[in-house]
């Protein structure tokens, strides 16, 4: 008994979402190299599953009703007036109900929101989870305000549109693919990996790495509503439905998340900013047709993502899930560069780090740059960067400060390099590793 | 009069209750039963349930996915009340199927039932809990992962990890000890 094949075969084999031409291949499978586990299944689900359901008593809903009817009299007033008040609706909704009814026999458990003032408007939104969970593939065509090969989440709310697509194969196994120009990331369904061109590398993590934030939220749709509606209680956004004759749509306002005391991260991404996301969906299918996102700025909202299409269940070639590197760029994995005792440095602090960090490229001590900063020796670039960085002189280092949702610190710098250009940014520094050892993340 | 107008969506909340009620009450019973092994105690955890639900929306707590929320209500109750029944009276899983079953139309069915309970509640009592939950709520009420991951509000790739380590262990525990007493 192998356990790994098990594990895999049984989860597939009692998963809905997969077609019976594809259970029906995994059982023909299993009959011929593991016909033993094929019959603890079967006989594991047999003894599972019972013969008949067990139905509710006539009473319960009776006793429920006037439970909440006492409940409510007592509450909100003088029992005659509520009922007299309460009766004629009971009679409309009877019918309401009736026909609602039907149509829930029809949409699968937890397809309607039964629940809230706003059922109706919800009601729709939440049967697209089920509408979207029948398809196979998603194709997605977006601008974002951003800068050509920086991360994909960064905007620039004073740079042009750029092109962002996203293609996502639902199942058998999630694959998926975001790009824009200069940075492409792509799941496989195993791993994840990011590839850099500019920077000239190549990050390989597991398929939990965050190489995306935010914009995941486009890879399930099926699930903006619930995340959404998460994320509003959690972060006290404001959220509501709309209606039109063709159209739902589910507008969240939000206050930028994290610290600004100072403003560096403010309207950095869509989630360090005050913003406003509009989302469409289509009233006859509820899958998501569009969506704008607004950035607050000195008091005017400025639109920096809008989707240019969507389209659902095309074909997507096996190319678009994999990343060939151009020659001379190599594939990094993620746990190469991570920190730990072998590549720490004397640096205790942000602005220590900044400084060994400087003073290494100008002295050219290439082991402590890259023990500092792991991936530029892994970068296709990293002649050339020895280059222009040698021999440097550092003209400050700054207080360090901490902003947005960024985990480490910046460090203001200014520089003048050999060819007698000067360079001043904020370097991001983090130690939020086990060994709490300073490395350079970026800003360079 | 003057409560209905500080509160216009009460009519509203009812309604949805009712409906809620109308579509979900057996599946929720079922789970329950197959939790208790009771009737009678299924559907005063239902029952408490729907109540509660109600006064949770009357309060103005939104509930997004009511039919989700309200399994996950259920099932918490449920393993609630086995402990206090547990703690108060003692009572073992083997003394709660002797309890009456409740509300079947006839004795075999009944004792069907009790079998049913009995097996299920064997193979999964051996395996940790929050696997045997998973397994549960895929065989016993047959509902999808994803529905299942709504209702533990549990990323779908530990719904299914676990899924599969909880037939592992069924197994391991049960289905290779049956090989051995059969060897012996």
């Amino acid at each position: 008994m192998q356990f790994e094949n098990l594990n895999n075969k049984t989860t597939v084999l009692f998963d809905q979402a997969l077609s019976p031409t594809e259970k029906e291949k995994i059982i023909n499978e299993m009959k011929t190299n593991s016909p033993g586990d094929l019959e603890f299944l079967n006989q594991t689900a047999t003894a599972l599953t019972p013969s008949t359901g067990i139905k509710a008593s006539k009473a319960l809903k009776q006793n429920v009703m006037e439970k909440i009817h006492e409940s409510s009299n007592s509450t909100f007033g003088k029992p005659g007036k509520t009922i007299t008040l309460l009766m004629p609706t009971w009679k409309k909704i009877a019918s309401i109900a009736a026909i609602l009814l039907v149509s829930l026999a029809i949409v699968p458990i937890f397809g309607p929101q039964l629940f809230n003032p706003n059922a109706k408007a919800m009601s729709l939104l939440n049967t697209s989870i089920e509408a979207i969970s029948n398809l196979k593939s998603m194709n997605i065509s977006f601008q974002v305000r951003s800068i050509p090969g920086d991360n994909l989440d960064l905007i620039d709310t004073k740079g042009d549109f750029i092109d962002y697509k996203l293609w996502k194969e639902f199942a058998p196994a999630e694959k998926w693919r975001i790009e824009k120009p200069g940075l492409t990331v792509v799941m496989d369904g195993e791993n994840q990996y990011k590839f850099m061109e500019k920077a000239g590398i190549g990050f390989v993590g597991s398929t939990k790495a965050r190489f995306v934030d935010w914009m995941k939220m486009l890879l399930d749709p099926q699930k903006i509503l619930q995340n959404e509606k998460t994320f509003a209680s959690k972060h006290k956004a404001e959220y509501k439905i709309d209606k039109t004759n063709t159209e739902t749509l589910l507008t969240i306002s939000a206050k930028a998340q994290g610290d600004f005391k100072n403003p560096y991260l403010l309207n950095s991404s869509i989630p360090e900013s005050n913003n406003r996301r509009v989302y469409h969906f289509d009233k006859t299918t509820n899958r998501l047709t569009a969506l704008e996102v607004y950035v607050t700025e000195n008091k005017t909202e400025i639109l920096v993502l809008k989707l240019k299409s969507v389209e659902y269940n095309e074909v997507i070639e096996p190319e678009t899930f994999k990343i060939t590197l151009p020659e001379g760029t190599k594939w990094v994995q993620l746990k190469e560069i991570e920190p730990n005792t072998q590549n720490a440095t004397a640096a205790k602090n942000p602005e220590e780090a900044a400084n060994l960090f400087f003073e290494s490229l100008a002295k050219k001590d290439w082991e402590t740059v890259y023990k500092l900063f792991p991936s530029i020796e892994q970068s296709s670039n990293v002649e050339n960067i020895k280059q222009e960085y040698a021999g440097l002189h550092i003209i400050s280092i700054g207080k360090p400060f901490k902003s947005g949702m960024y985990a480490g610190q910046f460090v203001p710098y200014e520089i003048q390099l050999k060819s007698g250009e000067t360079q001043s940014e904020n370097l991001a520094v983090r130690n939020d590793n086990t060994d709490k050892i300073w490395q350079i993340d970026g800003g360079f | 009069m003057k409560a209905i107008e500080t509160d216009p969506n009460l009519p509203d909340i009812i309604s949805q209750l009712e409906l809620l009620i109308d579509v979900y009450q057996d599946k929720l019973v079922h789970h329950a039963f197959f939790r208790l092994g009771n009737h009678k105690d299924a559907e005063d955890v239902v029952q408490e349930v729907f109540i509660q639900m109600f006064n949770e929306q009357k309060q103005g707590k939104l509930i997004l996915y009511p039919s989700a929320y309200a399994f996950r209500m259920v099932s918490n109750s449920c393993i609630d009340h086995l402990r206090t029944k547990t703690r108060i009276t003692q009572i073992s899983f083997d003394d709660i199927q002797d309890k009456e079953i409740g509300f079947c139309e006839n004795k075999e069915e009944e004792m069907i039932r009790q079998e049913e309970f009995q097996r299920i509640n064997n193979l999964l009592g051996s395996i940790p809990e929050e696997q045997a939950e998973i397994v549960r709520f895929r065989f016993v009420d047959g509902l999808p992962f994803q529905h299942i991951a709504d209702i533990l509000e549990l990323p779908l790739t530990t719904v299914k990890s676990r899924f599969s380590y909880g037939l592992l262990k069924i197994k391991t525990q049960f289905f290779n000890q049956k090989e051995v007493s059969h060897a012996v």
